[in-house]
């Protein structure tokens, strides 16, 4: 189909213009990047999902009026949504993360992201909550920056756009994550 | 051989936010400079530690949207 290989913006200018399947696309192409960072935001399942509803309402009603101006940036535009509601949501609840501790998460093994090797998920599933926890345990400025880099994918310029700081705090919380990350890792006596 | 590059600039590489320049040389400061050879496996380990499976909204969810917006574009058309 014609629209399956036209990029955001040629699918977004389609929907603003009453194509209904274009959303659909968009959702189907970034949904894995997006839902996984609001869930390692929120630690929560159903909340994520409720949230990433959220998320794309908010797109539908901007795009409906108008709102949309970030030609070519629509992955780190929807990621800007969503990670306001992020933070409108640890305001609410007081949700605060907590700092890091080091208890708590095992580091299982190294895994890659898009790798369907079957044999290997009983492992990944394991892991998964290992690696959550471990993200959790980090200052917030850096827990934020790790989701937005590693798990949504947004370049540290991105980065720096959406939480208001310069690409090189955004490096610098970044550096600092995975040096705890490492930090973490030792004092559990894991080698990777 | 002197080279201007700093922790950050690792960083960016690791996660390929360099130019093609700036590959070459960097790649060549790691060849040649051992704490940035330590550096950047540690940076690698570290990252490597993140990975898991992607997360997948459910299809309830992505149909919610999806009603909603032919909804409120039918809403819409008929106002």
């Amino acid at each position: 189909m014609q629209t399956q290989i036209l990029n955001d913006e040629a699918l977004v200018l389609q929907y603003m213009n009453g194509n209904e399947q274009s959303l659909e696309i968009l959702i189907r192409r970034h949904k894995s990047k997006i839902f996984t960072s609001i869930f390692m935001f929120l630690r929560d399942q159903y909340l994520a999902e409720d949230l990433f509803q959220e998320t794309f309402i908010k797109v539908v009603r901007k795009l409906r009026a108008g709102q949309y101006q970030e030609e070519g940036k629509f992955l780190p535009w929807v990621m800007r949504i969503s990670h306001n509601l992020c933070i409108d949501f640890y305001r609410k609840t007081r949700r605060t993360p907590q700092i890091v501790t080091p208890e708590g998460f095992d580091i299982f093994n190294v895994l890659q992201f898009s790798d369907g090797n079957p044999e290997n998920m009983v492992i990944r599933k394991q892991s998964h909550e290992r690696v959550r926890a471990m993200v959790d345990e980090l200052p917030v400025e850096q827990k934020e920056v790790v989701i937005l880099r590693h798990y949504a994918d947004l370049s540290f310029k991105e980065i720096a756009e959406i939480t208001n700081v310069s690409i090189n705090t955004a490096l610098g919380r970044m550096r600092y994550a995975l040096i705890n990350l490492r930090k973490m890792q030792m004092e559990k006596q894991i080698a990777l | 051989m002197t080279h201007n590059f700093t922790p950050n600039d690792l960083l960016r590489f690791l996660y390929r936010e360099t130019t093609h320049e700036e590959d070459l040389r960097i790649k060549l400061w790691i060849s040649q400079d051992l704490n940035a050879y330590d550096l950047f496996m540690q940076m690698i380990h570290s990252a490597k530690s993140l990975n898991f499976v992607p997360l997948q909204p459910s299809e309830t969810s992505v149909s919610i949207i999806l009603d909603y917006s032919r909804q409120t574009s039918q809403a819409e058309s008929h106002v």
